[in-house]
């Protein structure tokens, strides 16, 4: 009993927070923007960049997203930047997938589904099973439709070889043009 | 290690173990009061111990190895009135008892009177001690759902909740050790932090008529009551050990606890209890990250003099508890994937370990309460309580970052602090009125820690006043009483890195009504009324999130207000010694009944878009049967059954209430053998419990329309060994033994897999009794 005590003192005496002065919240990591840098492969240069952004994570302010307009029957490069703009300085989530790149895959997809873009992933893991940071589109004839990047975790590099269980860290949209 | 201490000095004490002095025998004869004749087969039970034995073809009957103290002994039989008879066993001992013919009756009726005036006239069930020792060993939800109108609502096998009348969380009061519970109960993956071993009576009130303990509980309260403290001088011990093979689950629990007569009538205890589980089994699979483990103790010191008396209790509960990582989704596209599979376990394998997403609780419990006799007046009450919950929840990833994740911290951290306090006056009884007057206050702290926001913190402020009058003469009891409950709420945000302070002030006033009617000796009728106020908790005001593993997003409303409760609960019972039957039908309604609406747009979020859904008030009722019945079909066959139906309906759409039980039937029968010369009390029974389908269901208010019916078939047998004086009762049971798949409503846990599979208990409760303290010790 004398040990409850002394523990019930000592619990007393650790209540050092004060209520009235909460912490910010979401102190975590958190990925806030979702950037695509556009290359022409032919140039080399950047024609676009366009990105998904909810600075204030989810739910407040509603995201702001761009649409993206390539033209009808070229080739680009798309690199997928991910960032945490709530912190100062920005956070670039990106390296991070990279360092973990054996339980991360980004998967590129179009709707609608034949011919509008077509997608070849370039960078690979550790394993030589592809991780999708960087793709080469291929674009059709002139229409329009959405292009979707979603950033797959796995819990171990095993389960991505059979790539079912997994849990969807990032899945934005973006509405597309091909002039 | 410091949580096991008194755990190993029990052990350690029970080593040096001397002789029982349980060797005491009671016996006696029976005789009709007016004739003289012996009555053969009288039952005879003694109340504390649930022992019963049945009186010979000459009317005499005996009970072996009691210990000396003071049992309250029940005698029974056809057309005559129950005896109820204190005896103390100082050696052995010899009675000659005689029944009244039950033409009397109104005698019995003052005797029953007499045993209820602790209770209120509100229906509420108290475990019998059977339902008690079957549960050992389990969760506290699985012992109330021994009562007819009592589920859970589970997210994954080992977080489970009660759940009274369709109602839980925070619609429900859990009064431990005569403290009001104050967990985090902001969700339904928040089970309460008690420990059943710490339990000697469990009592489930049901509806929203509890003056004393709070105008919160809409739904019922839970009253957990400890043993109490020993009243006879001497030193006594318990170890209770269960081994479940689900799970592969060991549980020891043990208690040691003394009398010091010699010393100002002083009284310890000390009680610890340790239990580990790994993964649960399906029938097919093991559920991945289902282990758990608990380390518990509790210590309470008091004294007890005839006109005052002072009581510590002190208890610590401390859980480590996986969740089920197949039920942890990203997004809702990730939810209708495993839908669609069916399939979601990554590993399928056995292990003890508990990784991430986990939660680490801990709740401690420190109590303090005094009483005190005023001749001609009445008792005066007095307790004090202090409770620290802390609770971490770890979430199934890391972050990416690998100086932040080697720190393992937990992303949410939450720490409530509360104290009560209350003060209350019993009077005497004078010309068949009593009365109650309290008043209670009470004080809270939360405070949020960790990387993800969940609610804000807050100061709480709670006074109430309370009083109750009963009035009992002959065939009736009436009832009445009301509370105020004041209340002022401060909550602060930072908003921004500006701290935002909103503060709000509630006043809810609640009444209670009931009479009882004892038509004869074997029927009663009651009727309870009751109304109840609610203030929101500050999950309803101020979640804004997605919710941990739902993918929901759910938001709170602050401009929410008061809950307001009304209940009728009308119940028949009939009984007499071969059985007791007992029906009650119930009408809830809540008006600005807070509840999660579906948002008509989704939150677009970067992991995706999630159906969102927002606190709001919303008219709902609920109504239902509760329906049980104990028979004694001969002197060995007996039959037990504890059926409940519900119905829950929101009158503001015309909707039917999402997650409310569907009907439950829980049947037992069970056969007694004679007792041996060393076995003693030995039974067997096979239970069925059949759980309907919720028929009552919108299609497309869930993501998959509720699971079928099932039925489950369990074994179980029980026996006390009493060899030397020393006395082991053992129960041996199978739960599921057909290792039927199912999934149930009530739980999460029904997107991604199938419940537990088979499961054999064993149970072992050693009671060893020491003839004095000194003796306990080995060398002497």
């Amino acid at each position: 009993m004398a040990c409850g005590l002394c523990l019930i003192t000592a619990m007393a005496s650790c209540k050092k927070e004060k209520t009235d002065e909460p912490a910010p919240v979401n102190q975590g990591e958190l990925i806030t923007t979702v950037q695509l840098l556009l290359e022409d492969t032919l140039s080399g240069s950047i024609v676009d960049t366009v990105s998904f952004r909810d600075p204030d994570g989810p739910g407040g302010q509603p995201p702001v997203i761009d649409s993206l307009v390539l033209s009808a029957n070229a080739v680009y490069r798309v690199s997928v930047v991910l960032l945490d703009e709530s912190k100062s300085p920005v956070d670039s989530i990106s390296g991070e997938v990279k360092n973990e790149s054996d339980l991360h895959l980004m998967v590129h997809r179009a709707l609608p589904g034949s011919g509008f873009l077509t997608f070849q992933t370039e960078d690979t893991d550790n394993n030589g099973l592809p991780l999708g940071l960087q793709a080469i589109i291929n674009t059709g004839s002139a229409a329009t439709g959405t292009y979707t990047v979603e950033l797959r975790h796995f819990d171990t590099a095993a389960l991505k070889l059979s790539g079912t269980t997994y849990e969807t860290d990032v899945q934005v949209s973006f509405g597309t043009r091909l002039n | 290690m410091r949580r096991l201490l008194p755990f190993i000095l029990l052990l350690s004490a029970t080593v040096g173990m001397a002789q029982s002095p349980c060797t005491f025998r009671l016996s006696g004869i029976i005789r009709d009061a007016s004739a003289g004749e012996t009555l053969p087969l009288a039952k005879l039970e003694l109340t504390e111990s649930g022992e019963v034995t049945l009186s010979d073809i000459d009317g005499r009957f005996t009970f072996d190895s009691l210990c000396s103290g003071t049992y309250l002994l029940k005698v029974s039989y056809v057309g005559y009135d129950s005896l109820l008879q204190k005896v103390s066993i100082r050696g052995n001992t010899d009675l000659r008892l005689k029944l009244k013919p039950a033409a009397k009756q109104l005698k019995q009726a003052e005797v029953v009177a007499g045993r209820m005036a602790e209770k209120n006239t509100i229906a509420s069930d108290t475990l019998s001690r059977e339902d008690m020792e079957r549960s050992r060993g389990f969760g506290l939800t699985e012992y109330l759902k021994k009562v007819s109108g009592v589920s859970g609502i589970q997210t994954g096998p080992s977080i489970m909740k009660p759940v009274i009348h369709g109602m839980h969380s925070q619609r429900i009061v859990i009064m431990n050790a005569g403290i009001r519970q104050e967990g985090q109960q902001w969700g339904t993956e928040h089970a309460p932090e008690i420990d059943p071993f710490v339990a000697d009576r469990l009592t489930v009130i049901k509806g929203a008529s509890s003056i004393r303990y709070g105008a919160d509980a809409v739904g019922g309260v839970i009253l957990v009551e400890p043993r109490r403290l020993p009243h006879e001088p001497g030193l006594q011990a318990e170890i209770n050990l269960v081994g479940m093979s689900n799970g592969r689950q060991g549980v020891a629990s043990g208690l040691i606890e003394q009398h010091l007569g010699k010393f100002f009538d002083l009284c310890w205890r000390l009680q610890g209890t340790v239990k580990k589980s790994g993964n649960s089994k399906t029938p097919d699979l093991y559920l991945q990250n289902t282990a758990f483990e608990e380390y518990n103790w509790s210590g309470s010191v008091g004294l007890e003099r005839k006109r005052w008396g002072v009581e510590l209790f002190y208890s610590s509960f401390n859980t480590k508890l996986g969740i089920f990582t197949g039920s942890h989704i990203g997004n809702l596209s990730d939810l209708q994937r495993i839908i669609e599979s069916g399939q979601t376990i990554s590993d399928n394998e056995f292990t003890y370990r508990i990784a991430r997403p986990r939660q680490e609780v801990n709740h401690h419990l420190l109590s303090f309460k005094a009483f005190r006799t005023i001749s001609n007046v009445g008792k005066l009450n007095l307790q004090y309580g202090y409770q620290f919950n802390h609770r971490f929840e770890y979430d199934r990833d890391r972050p990416l970052n690998d100086s932040l994740a080697g720190l393992d911290r937990p992303e949410l951290e939450l720490r409530l602090y509360t104290h009560t306090a209350d003060l209350n006056l019993e009077s005497r009884n004078v010309r068949g009125f009593t009365a109650v007057a309290g008043v209670s206050g009470m004080m809270q702290d939360n405070q949020y820690g960790g990387q993800r926001y969940f609610v804000p913190n807050y100061v709480l402020y709670n006074a109430a006043a309370y009083t109750m009058i009963r009035w009992r003469r002959k065939r009736w009891e009436l009832e009445a009483g009301g509370r105020v409950d004041v209340r002022r709420q401060s909550v602060y945000r930072n908003v921004s890195k500006v701290v935002l302070r909103n503060d709000y002030d509630f006043v809810n006033p609640g009444l209670a009504a009931g009479a009882i009617f004892r038509q004869d000796s074997s029927i009663t009728w009651r009727l309870n009324t009751g109304s109840a106020g609610r203030a929101p908790s500050i999950n309803e005001w101020f979640s804004d999130g997605l919710h941990h593993g739902t993918a929901t997003y759910e938001t709170g409303d602050s401009t929410l207000g008061v809950e307001k409760a009304w209940n009728i609960i009308g119940s028949f019972s009939f009984r007499n010694q071969h059985l007791a039957l007992e029906a009650s039908l119930y009408y809830l309604s809540v008006a600005d009944y807070i509840y999660l609406v579906p948002a008509e747009e989704p939150v677009l979020t970067v992991s995706g878009a999630f159906p969102a859904f927002q606190y709001r008030h919303v008219d709902a009722a609920f109504k239902g049967v509760d329906f049980s019945l104990d028979w004694d079909l001969s002197s060995a066959l007996s039959f037990r059954s504890r059926n409940s139906l519900v119905f829950g309906r929101n009158l503001s759409a015309g909707r039917h209430l999402e997650l409310v039980p569907s009907p439950r039937f829980d049947q037992l029968l069970s056969y007694r053998f004679k007792d041996g010369e060393h076995w003693k009390n030995l039974s067997a029974g096979v239970s069925l419990l059949y759980v309907a389908r919720q028929a009552m269901y919108e299609s497309g208010s869930d993501y998959i329309p509720p699971p079928p019916a099932y039925a489950l078939v369990g074994v179980e047998a029980s026996a006390s060994h009493v060899h030397a004086g020393q006395e082991i009762r053992i129960g041996l049971s199978v739960n599921n033994l057909f290792n039927a798949a199912y999934r149930e409503y009530m739980n999460r846990l029904r997107y991604y897999a199938d419940e537990a599979g088979r499961n054999i208990t064993l149970k072992l409760t050693i009671p060893l009794h020491f003839k004095t303290a000194g003796h306990a010790h080995p060398h002497e």
